[in-house]
């Protein structure tokens, strides 16, 4: 399948063109940004200068002086959807879920009207998918979060959290691996590098894979 | 070995390259010049050839003039951008220009939106990731703060002088593309944004800089899932005030996008002053690359053309021959 079927193609500047294939956040949805990532990374297209994959869209970046929008969407149109290796890989993120670490986990546990230890639960429960880096560096989106843990977020931001936050908010969990502000609430703190420069790859995990929050020391 | 010595780098300061390209994907913005076209000129004038500019670290000034000396001998540095001057010893010298500085002078880098600082000579820094730039909210890249010193490698041959500011191409208006969330905004909110007046504001950093103008409103609200944005967007949060997103961008944003800067639009923008009212008119993606070509081409005319002497060298001459030339 072309990355182009059932894709809108949307420009977006001459520096930019954005493949969409849904508004919603959905698994189905995201496999086919990916599929057109990985295709197009595969093909090495001429101008492209990278990629930005997200929930439903995949921003194609290109240098305005060697090539057009309209150049690269004709040679994307004739490559193919590469498919993910079977079951992308599963990391297990070790996750405190202590008072000084998990400071709104009460919070959360009185508006969904669950016992503390069953919002820990419902987090380890279940694999959750990364969806995509973005917002800040190795800043990780996940999804598959169970529905009884959909929570609006915080009216006011609240003061920067510490590097290694899980956060969670409507709908979505995220691994912050800097300090900042957030209207995240921060359910946990893990060790595990999220973000390293000096690695290759520079983050632990990418988008398609899976990660497993586990209870830690 | 010579050196460049910050003394007050001011507020906004921060060594650049032509920004980090290919870690967006991991949420790295890409940072890079606020103004590339000025950071291109004062990269060239310095002596790089041009297919290295994207890869020469400048030092770019903000709003608050920086204050720095040369160390080990003299250096010669090259000054870009709409407005800037550098005042040493007495003189002060618009940009676009090459100057002598001699050692343990004081110098004073004025900009008046953005400017670039090049030596004539490599600049002793390490990338991360590729890229010399300096991201201030992740660290990435290495930073600037008072008394950092930047050690320089064998001077590149220049000429000395002032060159003519290159212009942009382009009318008054500042040329807008469709963005992704185009139509999800009103039909008043589309034609406001051209048909209005806006203004820039003193709210602006090296992310984004805000406008003042009618509010623009989205059918449906202003949180969309988030996607991936480039320099240049007009993001709409849910005041309805547009923000131009600049080198500093974030990767990736949920506030809708109404409409992208060209690149030679976005420069025309970073180079207005807080307070400037400007306009915006729809243009066309062909024009649009055919005008950065011109850019980058009227660049290297006036790199290539006239070089007029420097107050500077007018100064030292009458210091030296004790008579005033007044030609």
């Amino acid at each position: 399948m072309s990355p182009l079927e059932g894709a809108s193609v949307v420009p977006f500047g001459e520096c930019a063109v954005v493949l969409e294939y849904g508004d919603r956040i959905d698994p189905a949805v995201h496999e086919r940004v990916l599929g057109a990532d990985r295709a197009i990374t595969a093909a090495d297209v001429a101008g492209v200068e990278e990629l930005v994959p997200s929930y439903r869209s995949l921003l194609v970046r290109i240098d305005p002086l060697a090539t057009s929008p309209e150049e690269v969407v004709d040679a994307i149109a004739h490559l193919d959807d590469v498919p993910a290796v079977a079951g992308g890989s599963l990391v297990d993120v070790e996750v405190s879920f202590a008072p000084d670490d998990a400071p709104d986990l009460p919070t959360v546990a009185d508006r969904t009207g669950l016992h503390r230890d069953e919002v820990v639960g419902l987090l380890t429960g279940t694999p959750l998918r990364v969806y995509l880096h973005g917002f800040a560096p190795g800043f990780a989106y996940l999804g598959g979060v169970p529905g009884q843990l959909d929570l609006a977020r915080r009216a006011t931001p609240r003061a920067p959290v510490p590097p290694g936050s899980v956060l969670l908010a409507a709908g979505q969990a995220a691994l912050c691996p800097t300090s900042m502000p957030t209207g995240w609430w921060v359910v946990g703190r893990t060790d595990h590098v999220l973000f390293d420069p000096r690695q290759d790859p520079v983050v632990p995990f990418g988008p398609g894979d899976e990660v497993r929050l586990v209870v830690g020391p | 070995m010579t050196a460049i010595v910050l003394d007050q780098p001011g507020a906004l300061t921060s060594l650049q390259d032509g920004g980090r390209v290919g870690h967006a994907r991991h949420g790295v913005p890409r940072s890079g010049p606020v103004d590339p076209l000025a950071h291109r000129m004062a990269a060239r004038c310095s002596g790089v050839p041009v297919d290295e500019v994207s890869s020469t670290v400048g030092i770019e000034v903000g709003p608050q003039p920086m204050t720095m000396h040369v160390e080990g001998g003299t250096v010669a540095v090259a000054l870009a951008g709409s407005g800037a001057e550098l005042a040493v010893a007495g003189s002060s010298v618009s940009a676009p220009c090459v100057v002598d500085l001699p050692p343990d002078v004081p110098v004073t880098v004025r900009a008046r939106t953005w400017a670039y600082l090049v030596p004539a000579a490599a600049v002793d820094v390490q990338p991360v990731l590729g890229s010399r730039s300096h991201h201030p909210r992740s660290g990435l890249g290495p930073s600037l703060v008072a008394g950092s010193r930047l050690g320089l490698g064998a001077p590149r041959a220049v000429r000395v002088g002032r060159r003519q500011a290159p212009r942009l191409p382009g009318g008054p208006e500042l040329t807008l593309l469709p963005a992704p969330q185009t139509q999800l905004f009103t039909a008043p909110a589309r034609s406001a944004l051209v048909q209005s007046s806006f203004s820039t504001t003193t709210a602006f950093d090296r992310m984004a800089h805000r406008l003042d103008g009618p509010a623009l409103e989205a059918d449906g609200g202003h949180d969309i899932v988030s996607d991936g944005i480039v320099a240049g967007a007009l993001q709409v949060p849910g005041d309805g005030r547009p923000w131009v997103l600049t080198a500093d961008h974030q990767t990736t944003g949920g506030y809708p996008k109404i409409a992208v800067l060209t690149t030679v639009g976005l420069a025309r923008f970073v180079r207005l002053p807080p307070g400037t009212s400007l306009r915006f008119a729809w243009g066309d993606p062909d024009t649009a690359r055919a005008q950065l070509r011109d850019a980058h081409e009227e660049v290297e005319r006036v790199v290539a053309g006239r070089i007029t002497p420097t107050e500077l060298q007018l100064g030292r001459a009458n210091l030296i021959d004790g008579v005033v030339d007044g030609t």
